[in-house]
């Protein structure tokens, strides 16, 4: 199960490496073999999920280091979607996303990775539901944020092609993050319900996630209505993510809450 | 009347709506909420604490101006929706996710006026026809419960801890340094390995009170779990006693010179349930197994398994709810939903 994770880990660092060799030797062939990299490591990491899963009887999401690893397989999983579907054209963004999987995985040894038993309140079929959702959301809104901090440092003139593509994979990337974070929001008020008899408690993690859902919300509409887009739109989903990240790692150490145990 | 709804529904309405309820839910985020005064006056100081509590900032989301806020939100909504009507077949899913936020405002309003929510109280056979209201109040119910049963259950059971400790040689420094630590069972003597340490563990008492005819355990509550030793070559004939909440107070040394301190593991939480029955006139009608995410529903109650308390383990707290905002939420919720959806397929195509 550790040797899958640290198999993962190896493969994204592999997609930054070849990158780097496809450079330093000026072959085509860099990009596509650091999306395959990506590619081994997502399959790694699906295995490592798969197998914590049946270790512990119980989804993987329960703390900091089971939803951080979740939450890269979700970024790195939203990224070659992407690239599918975008017909390969975001090919040279495959390093960047290998740089921040190993960057946030590396982040993840950090935590206690054991296998806790969960607690009475985390023993619902709704902590898959809710928290994949939140999790999957969090991955692709830390794609659009990737996206946006690239498009931002992004200015020559012969880059034209490549920032349109980003700038519509930022977009889109967005949509989706603010979907599943609608969902992750909407789960988790039916679980709270069915657990506490509330369904908003203004708990800190509750408010804290109603801030970014709003702020995502004003940003789509800044962009519909008043034409936010590119560098303006770009600036959005860089703040955006801050919140994201607060909402995520902030409250759970700044303030005390109902969601302490995550 | 359109102008009205024009005015209402515009844009920029919005956006500012949304810049003030950013601010209010940040403050209502970073403040905590629902603090005594003193909390406060701690916090920010005397004069600072006073206008955070004039402002109720102490308790921003059941305050009058957190409030208007919100029914701003809800009428620039309704405008919105009102407006979209005419274009329903062109933009459906942004009119449906539209109104699915219209929906939980209404929900919330809801709430707010017709929910009752309470915490009730109960003992192992004791029977209660009302709970105490959030507000403090006393509500009655249609019915009456009684619980039968309150258990918690453990992943591990309990455990026992002794650690030895032997005085510091270094001169200078008259702290002990820790020897070795074991886990023990009563009955048995402690397996130390270490030399010179070792005492027998003869019984435990969950919770020690020192009675007429000597020590006794009060209940089977943890409060004060005590264990009786006896250590090796010790003429007395009364045990020594190890104290896990007071460890330094009742210092416990052998012979030679070294000290031991208990240290109880309550064992990891796995569930904590309560078998509930539900009477009316004194007839009981039937009888639900509650615990932590599986609720009990009786007539339109919903009752939910919240605490105990270590301390008593005949005591199960159980929050009550009857809120027929849920309806509308969940609407608002399936709304929201089938509109992004709508609304972000036809974008992202």
């Amino acid at each position: 199960m550790e040797l899958a994770q640290k198999a993962s880990f190896v493969f994204y660092a592999a997609a930054l490496a070849v990158t780097l060799a496809g450079f330093l030797f000026n072959k085509e062939w860099k990009f596509r073999y650091s999306a395959l990299a990506l590619l081994a490591g997502l399959l790694c990491g699906t295995f490592h999920i798969g197998a914590r899963w049946y270790w512990a009887g119980r989804a993987p999401l329960s703390n900091m280091y089971e939803s951080l690893v979740f939450m890269v397989w979700a970024f790195v999983g939203a990224y070659l979607l992407f690239r599918k579907l975008s017909g390969r054209s975001l090919d040279w963004l495959a390093p960047w996303t290998a740089l921040v999987a190993v960057l946030t995985l590396g982040g993840a040894s950090f935590f206690d990775s054991h296998i806790e038993p969960l607690v009475p309140a985390l023993q619902s079929n709704w902590l898959l539901i809710h928290v994949s959702t939140v999790m999957t959301g969090y991955g692709a809104l830390l794609l659009s944020f990737l996206g946006a901090a690239i498009f931002v440092f992004m200015k020559k003139p012969e880059h034209e092609e490549k920032r349109k593509n980003l700038e519509a994979l930022v977009y889109r990337a967005c949509l989706v993050g603010f979907w599943l974070l609608s969902l992750g929001i909407i789960t988790g008020a039916v679980w709270a319900n069915s657990a506490w008899g509330s369904y908003w408690s203004w708990d800190p993690k509750e408010t804290w996630s109603l801030i970014t859902w709003l702020y995502y919300a004003v940003a789509i509409h800044l962009r519909r209505t008043r034409g936010w887009k590119e560098k303006k739109f770009a600036g959005l989903m860089l703040w955006g993510f801050v919140l994201v990240m607060f909402t995520y790692f902030g409250v759970n150490y700044l303030l005390s809450g109902l969601h302490s145990y995550g | 009347m359109m102008k009205l709804i024009n005015t209402l529904s515009s844009v920029r309405l919005f956006f500012i709506l949304s810049a003030l309820m950013l601010a209010a839910f940040l403050i209502g985020g970073v403040i905590p909420q629902g603090e005594a005064p003193e909390a406060y006056q701690e916090m920010f100081g005397r004069i600072g604490g006073g206008w955070l509590m004039n402002l109720r900032l102490n308790n921003v989301f059941s305050s009058y101006w957190f409030l208007a806020l919100m029914a701003g939100g809800a009428l620039n909504i309704t405008a919105c929706t009102v407006k979209q009507w005419k274009v329903l077949k062109l933009r459906p899913g942004v009119f449906l996710s539209h109104l699915g936020v219209l929906l939980m405002f209404l929900g919330g309003g809801v709430q707010g006026i017709f929910s009752v929510r309470g915490t009730l109280a109960l003992e192992t056979g004791q029977t209660k026809g009302e709970f105490a209201g959030n507000d403090g109040t006393s509500v009655p119910m249609p019915f009456e419960v009684s619980l039968k049963n309150f258990q918690v259950r453990y992943w591990d059971q309990e455990k026992h801890f002794i650690h030895a400790y032997k005085k510091c040689g270094e001169p200078g420094h008259d702290g002990d340094d820790l020897l070795e630590s074991v886990e023990v069972e009563p009955g048995k003597d402690a397996p130390f390995k270490a030399a010179g340490a070792g005492l027998t563990v003869l019984k435990f008492y969950p919770n020690f009170h020192l009675g007429e005819s000597g020590p006794v355990t009060m209940d089977e509550s943890r409060q004060n779990p005590a264990l009786a030793v006896k250590l090796p070559g010790s003429k007395a004939v009364k045990p020594g006693y190890l104290f896990a909440n007071y460890p330094e107070a009742h210092e416990l040394r052998d012979a030679a010179g070294i000290r031991y301190v208990y240290e109880y593991n309550p064992g990891m939480i796995k569930q904590f349930e309560s078998r509930l029955a539900f009477l009316e006139g004194g007839v009981e009608k039937f009888e639900k197994l509650i615990n932590v995410n599986s609720p009990a529903k009786y007539k339109g109650y919903r009752l939910y398994q919240s605490g105990y308390d270590p301390k008593n383990p005949r005591f199960s707290s159980i929050q009550i709810s009857r809120d027929p905002s849920v309806l509308f939420i969940y609407a608002g919720f399936a709304a929201l939903m089938i509109g992004l959806t709508w609304a972000f397929w036809k974008e992202m195509k």
